[in-house]
């Protein structure tokens, strides 16, 4: 592999360690392990995404070039910035290891290849902005790996529903970013946003195998206390995508972005796609939807302007808040579903290789 | 005097649910750990001793971590290190299966 030129930038910011926070995850991996792939016949399908995940799309991708030797003192939004890149390594790195956990745990040779080359993306991602903020001065303090690590256990289905939401509404949220900043370059604070829209892809493709996953149970997509937790999950997502954005205004402003106008963009591009495989999804066009969403915004804003207050009326104002909150999460999960049809069903991206049938050309992986 | 005992019943029941919810067993073994932190890749990953299985409400801790100038390795770093796996109560673990949904924030959050 061609050698890295030494690409550091000078900065005179102080030096600064990154907080990394990492999750580690275990689940039920026998249970996944059992999962018959080859029962409904997708197992053609399982090799031709191993392939194209072999095929290694973004290889030469994560490349450095000069623009980063610039300096970046003078950034706008610097630390915004900063733990923008800190909650986006930690969440790369999670994945990465998630990923290998899987590999360590499954015995099926397809599936441990799927998880070891998507374990290889998020490590690449998580490599890249680990790189960008040590231009920064940011220094990751790593002995937080050394420390106790707790496993969060979640059931399998729920890490199937939430890492597939949570690739595909990356892949929706870096490819709104950077078509915005297409057309309007004098918004690139930093170039790492140039590099959004094949690291994106990487994510898309992440969340095309979770669904061919989905599919290959039809009891996780079928059943009715499952399509409940799908609501659920999908309602999770866009909840918590919407509070967090609205707590970072100044953050999208100095991209150009009007965070309320992105996150409903971010909100509707996923909902699309989830129709790929979900057969129900929320109904994100009837205005009460948005409606709601913005209520709740408006209940956290009153709760953060009292977060340093701990005096008794505080504390009964903020479980007053809260509880609103949870009323209206309720209602938008008891809003009538938008139920997925042939007709509103997500045919693909446009120019992504979409599986061909079994009779495709035989791939060949990317040379080094 | 019925419902002293009682009282003392429910209270010394409530204590000894807690230490069996607390109680760790210490298992320690010899791991290796791959680590990189650098441009081309960031991951770290720790392959267990043979038999020390992580399940749900364990702790695990890395006894020894080299010294990393500025958090960049040159590479992939892999190294021997002493490993302590703090098993979980089988009431911890119970617990931490039936409540997950608890912690779901965890998983729907994104950068």
């Amino acid at each position: 592999m061609e050698a890295m030129p030494d690409l550091s930038v000078t900065t005179r910011h102080a030096l600064q360690e990154a907080v990394l926070t990492p999750r580690f995850y275990t689940t039920d991996f026998k249970a996944i392990d059992a999962l018959d792939i080859d029962k409904n016949g997708l197992r053609d399908e399982f090799e031709w995404i191993k392939d194209e995940f072999a095929h290694d799309y973004n290889k030469g991708h994560f490349k450095r070039n000069e623009e980063f030797l610039a300096g970046f003192d003078d950034m706008p939004v610097r630390q915004l910035f900063i733990e923008f890149l800190e909650r986006s390594c930690t969440a790369e790195f999670s994945g990465c290891v998630l990923y290998a956990e899987m590999v360590k745990h499954l015995k099926d040779p397809t599936m441990r290849q799927i998880f070891q080359l998507m374990s290889r993306d998020e490590g690449r991602h998580a490599g890249f902005i680990n790189r960008t903020m040590a231009d920064l001065n940011v220094a990751l303090d790593l002995s937080v790996l050394q420390k106790r690590k707790k496993y969060t256990f979640f059931q399998p289905k729920f890490i199937f529903y939430t890492v597939y939401l949570s690739e595909k509404i990356g892949y929706s949220r870096y490819i709104n970013i950077y078509r915005h900043l297409e057309k309007s370059p004098d918004h690139i604070i930093h170039p790492i946003f140039k590099w959004f829209e094949e690291w994106c892809n990487d994510e898309y493709r992440h969340g095309e195998f979770f669904s061919m996953l989905m599919r290959s149970q039809p009891d996780l997509l079928n059943k009715p206390s499952n399509r409940r937790w799908i609501r659920f999950f999908l309602l999770a997502v866009y909840v918590t995508m919407y509070i967090n954005d609205a707590r970072r205004e100044s953050f999208y402003k100095a991209l150009g972005l009007d965070w309320r106008a992105y996150d409903q963009d971010v909100i509707r591009l996923c909902n699309q796609i989830s129709t790929q495989v979900y057969p129900v999804t929320l109904p994100v066009e009837d205005p009460r939807f948005f409606q709601h969403m913005d209520a709740i915004i408006a209940y956290d804003r009153q709760a953060e302007a009292l977060a340093t207050r701990n005096d008794p009326v505080a504390q009964a104002q903020k479980a007053r808040l809260r509880a609103a909150i949870g009323m209206r999460m309720f209602t938008l999960f008891r809003m009538e579903p938008q139920i997925t049809t042939s007709q509103n069903k997500w045919k693909g991206l446009q120019g992504f290789p979409n599986y061909p049938g079994p009779d495709r050309p035989l791939r060949v992986a990317a040379a080094d | 005097m019925k419902k002293l005992s009682a009282l003392a019943l429910t209270a010394a029941t409530g204590v000894a649910l807690w230490q069996w919810f607390e109680r760790e067993t210490l298992r320690e073994g010899e791991a290796t750990v791959y680590l990189q932190s650098e441009h081309e890749h960031f991951h770290l990953h720790v392959d267990l001793p043979p038999g020390m299985e992580i399940q749900p409400g364990d702790t695990l801790e890395i006894v020894d971590m080299p010294k990393v100038p500025s958090g960049q390795t040159q590479g992939e770093m892999s190294y021997r290190s002493p490993v302590k796996l703090f098993k979980a109560s089988w009431l911890r673990r119970t617990l931490i299966k039936r409540s997950s949904l608890v912690e779901v924030n965890e998983l729907v959050e994104h950068p």
